[in-house]
């Protein structure tokens, strides 16, 4: 029974040091994220006319972040790569996609980077809100004709 | 057996403490490029003027400055291959004195042409669409166009007219 005594706590220690938070603030700290809608298109349009093509639709995105103390949290945008055309293996950059948000602060504008991670809010303490992400795309006489798909993963955590 | 349960409580506590400092949500982008074409010219109407023997068939020079020729298009491609597009150029009947009647072949047109894509030298036909520029890649090509008159003495003095169409679309 000792010897399952001192696997816990050493367990206990283990998840301290790998998860970087403190135990009493780790079992009170919530961080809930949801986005609406999850799918948003670019509609062709002419680089003339449109330089820029805005989404069919806003993001909504709700953040939850409770137990937080004096603590930071971050919500981080990562695109997987660029946006890519399955028959022609054409992309565009996913650079050509930003966005501009409501609420700021927290929230803040931005643009996409293939697999790296974009600030698009930050904020200490406790909070609970929406903004709306409204992206849009450069357009480009350059691009190829298709359609592409690409997706980027929101990412609420504590810093 | 209790202390074994305090032991899984505690664990599973410091989990989820771990768990809930991030969470995460997926959105999809998609983005629609059509195929579009688009011609765009500084003028729209050039002349000629007989200002030499026409003895000699001189090749008069439209008066006015080279055409600017902008052809913008988003073309498609089906893996490596590319849908190629073309500029081209169609006279709509002769050159036609309306007052008279005369007329003047269309051959008797011909252009100069500058810019990447673009067919260097050519020369009109009858109801017929000539090649004036090709091109295999999405993009915005430039280029300029200079028309000249080859003069005949067979020629009736007069002031002849022709309409011409230039398209763009795919090859």
């Amino acid at each position: 029974m000792r010897t399952r005594v001192v696997l816990a706590i050493a367990a206990a220690v283990f998840l301290f040091f790998i998860s970087g938070v403190r135990p009493l603030q780790a079992q009170a700290m919530s961080l809930t994220l949801s986005i609406t809608p999850q799918t948003i298109t670019f509609p062709a349009d002419d680089p003339d006319t449109s330089p820029s093509v805005a989404a069919d639709r806003a993001v909504q995105v709700t953040i939850r972040a409770t137990g937080m103390g004096t603590r930071t949290w971050q919500l981080t945008l990562r695109a997987n790569g660029n946006l890519s055309d399955f028959w022609s293996l054409a992309s565009i950059a996913i650079s050509n996609v930003s966005w501009t948000a409501t609420s700021v602060p927290p929230f803040r504008d931005g643009a996409l980077a293939a697999n790296v991670e974009q600030l698009a809010a930050t904020r200490s303490g406790n909070y609970q809100g929406r903004g709306d992400l409204t992206f849009s795309l450069l357009n480009s006489w350059s691009y190829w004709a298709g359609s592409y798909s690409q997706t980027v993963a929101f990412t609420l955590s504590a810093v | 057996m209790k202390k074994s349960v305090a032991e899984v409580f505690l664990i599973l506590g410091l989990v989820a403490g771990v768990v809930s400092a991030q969470t995460s949500s997926t959105l999809n982008v998609n983005a629609t490029v059509s195929s579009r074409y688009k011609l765009e010219l500084s003028t729209n109407a050039v002349t000629f003027t007989r200002t030499a023997n026409p003895m000699g068939a001189p090749v008069i020079p439209q008066n006015e400055v080279p055409i600017q020729v902008k052809v913008k298009a988003t073309t498609s491609r089906f893996l490596i291959w590319p849908q190629s597009f073309s500029l081209r150029i169609q006279a709509v009947g002769t050159l036609v004195d309306s007052s008279t009647g005369s007329t003047i072949p269309v051959g008797a047109i011909t252009w100069t042409a500058t810019g990447n894509g673009f067919v260097s030298t050519g020369a009109l036909a009858a109801d017929t669409d000539v090649l004036m520029g090709t091109w295999n890649a999405s993009g915005n090509y430039e280029g300029t166009i200079t028309f000249s008159f080859k003069d005949d003495a067979n020629y009736a003095p007069g002031v002849y007219r022709l309409v011409v169409t230039l398209s763009v679309g795919t090859s």
